[in-house]
């Protein structure tokens, strides 16, 4: 009789467990952020850009060029440069807090960029419409651009968890906590490809689960 | 009421520039259904914008009631905006709210009244429009007409003194745009605002306009009541207008009839001449017969009228004079 390929015995489930929970927290925490912060940055992205309500090329130049540079920033990069600036905001550089704000600084801008794409999707004749009844830029942004792109805002949102997701993973790197951390400790440098199996499975539910409950609220968002 | 004086405006496009409005006068009465029109690229689209200030002009004043719009701070200018009801080509309704949110939307950024209030004022909306089944559909729900009809109803929602009308039947079928223009005349007439309307057909203005002005190049070229542009056009951009719509007695044919037809002459009838039998009362009186050789007759708004080429073997002057007495203007296609 063969030796079975995996041995589930090895593993520890209540880790996993732990490592699950940390990451559910660290995209529950990043996510948040996320929108609080690249929300107004997308919609003000969107108000500079041409032809828009408060069009302004060197303003959305400027802050186009901020978010590329961000974004074109590896994540791996990004984790180790913010470690200073990490620590100040949160007391310590590892961990599930530690790995916070690098996500969400790595999140922000590529969501603000979705929510910019988003808001561009709304026909400028209900901006117009608005307008001409009257409306502050304030209500046209709160009242008609926000509701209206509501279902492509709630896609962008979906998007950007996933993208988290596989962030937090990376967060292992220092030391981050969570599948990725689990990943990388036990099934990379241990040898313990059961963990890694289990991981990966852990992540792809994850996922799976992020994207159809993103799929169900744009659907129900919908009214086209 | 309204009147824009010198108006001017030029676009900066692929770093040429682009004039969009040049010089335009223009006096639009309290009450009256006023007519802009002009083929695509004319300026009328930007023309009606700078009534509400949606398109700042470069010079000129904009005078709304004898208030200097182009003077207004941002407040003024959304306090201005709220009493000017705007109806779109595309309809422009928001989405994700139902016919009657739709139309409170307005309401709510006015935020005058309360919310008993607002949806007292959805209700007799609705009913106006012929909308009250529809109350809690969606847009997507809706044909082109009802999407209309909800555009409409939300342009009258503040109870504006003027209503800006941008192709409003443009996006629909000719009988849907027969409906759609009954009742901008029935709501011009019952709650006495102005409409300002632009479209590129001739139609429109014949039906329910009674004044125009047509806009050619970014200027007014002419203007005046609809029965005197649409059967007496000076302008060559009026004229191809007219002549496209096919409902005026144009001479297209003079080459084919000269030979043997006699001598060519436009009757014109408007208002009571229509219902007298006056061709045949003047081929007695000359004693000479009179051809019928092309003609249209029909309503221009509620007014009547009908317009002929006739061939004529007699004298041209006697007729005309006998036309004349009898309220009808005739010229001579020769002169």
């Amino acid at each position: 009789m063969s030796a079975p390929l995996f041995d589930w015995s090895l593993i520890d489930w209540a880790d996993i467990g732990i490592a699950t929970l940390d990451t559910l927290t660290m995209l529950g925490a990043s996510l948040t952020f996320t929108v609080l912060l690249g929300l107004p940055l997308g919609v003000l992205l969107y108000l500079l850009g041409p032809r828009r309500l408060l069009a302004n090329k060197p303003a959305y130049a400027t802050l186009s060029f901020v978010i590329n540079a961000l974004r074109s920033m590896p994540f791996v990069i990004l984790l180790i440069v913010l470690i200073p600036v990490t620590v100040k905001l949160v007391g310590t550089s590892i961990g599930v807090a530690g790995a916070i704000p690098p996500l969400v600084v790595g999140a922000a801008p590529f969501f603000a960029r979705l929510v910019e794409s988003a808001l561009r999707e709304v026909d400028l004749g209900i901006v117009e419409a608005t307008q001409a009844m009257g409306a502050t830029t304030w209500q046209i942004v709160s009242r008609a651009l926000l509701p209206e792109a509501l279902p492509g805002l709630l896609a962008a949102t979906t998007v950007t968890a996933v993208t988290l997701v596989s962030y937090t993973a990376m967060s292992g790197v220092i030391g981050g906590g969570g599948l990725g951390d689990l990943a990388i400790r036990y099934g990379y440098q241990r040898f313990q490809t059961e963990v890694m199996v289990i991981t990966v499975l852990a992540l792809l539910a994850v996922v799976q689960i992020l994207q159809m409950a993103g799929d169900w609220l744009v659907r129900r968002a919908t009214r086209k | 009421m309204i009147a824009l004086h010198h108006i001017n405006k030029t676009y900066q496009f692929d770093g040429r520039q682009v004039t969009a409005l040049q010089d335009i006068q223009l006096q639009i009465p309290a009450g009256q259904v006023f007519g802009i029109i002009g083929r695509s690229g004319a300026g009328k689209s930007t023309l009606l914008r700078t009534l509400n200030l949606l398109e700042r002009p470069d010079q000129g004043r904009v005078l709304i009631d004898g208030i200097d719009a182009t003077a207004l701070d941002q407040a003024g200018l959304r306090a201005l905006r709220r009493q000017i009801g705007m109806v779109f080509q595309h309809f422009n309704l928001l989405a994700h709210r139902t016919v009657a949110a739709n139309i409170r939307f307005a309401l709510e950024l006015a935020g005058e009244l309360d919310a008993p209030a607002m949806a007292a004022r959805v209700t007799e909306l609705l009913a106006l429009v012929g909308l009250t089944e529809q109350a809690k559909q969606y847009p997507a729900q809706l044909s082109g007409g009802q999407k209309q009809r909800v555009g409409i109803a939300r342009a009258l929602a503040n109870q504006p003194k003027l209503l800006l009308c941008d192709e409003a039947t443009s996006a629909l079928d000719p009988q849907t745009t027969q409906a759609i223009l009954q009742l901008l005349l029935d709501i011009n007439q019952r709650l006495g605002l102005t409409i300002v309307l632009i479209t590129h057909e001739m139609a429109v203005v014949r039906a329910i306009c009674d004044r125009v002005a047509v806009i050619d190049g970014g200027s007014i070229v002419e203007q005046g009541t609809v029965a005197d542009v649409f059967l007496h056009p000076q302008h060559a951009a009026s004229r191809n207008m007219v002549a496209e719509d096919g409902h005026a007695a144009v001479l297209d044919l003079a080459g084919k009839l000269h030979t043997g037809a006699g001598k060519l002459l436009r009757l014109t009838f408007v208002d009571a001449a229509t219902y007298e039998p006056v061709i045949a009362e003047v081929g007695q009186q000359l004693a000479s017969p009179i051809n019928i050789l092309q003609g249209s007759v029909g309503r221009i708004k509620d007014r009547p009228y009908g317009q002929l080429i006739v061939g004529l073997q007699g004298d041209v002057s006697a007729a005309q004079a006998a036309f004349a007495s009898r309220g009808v203007r005739c010229e001579d296609l020769a002169a």
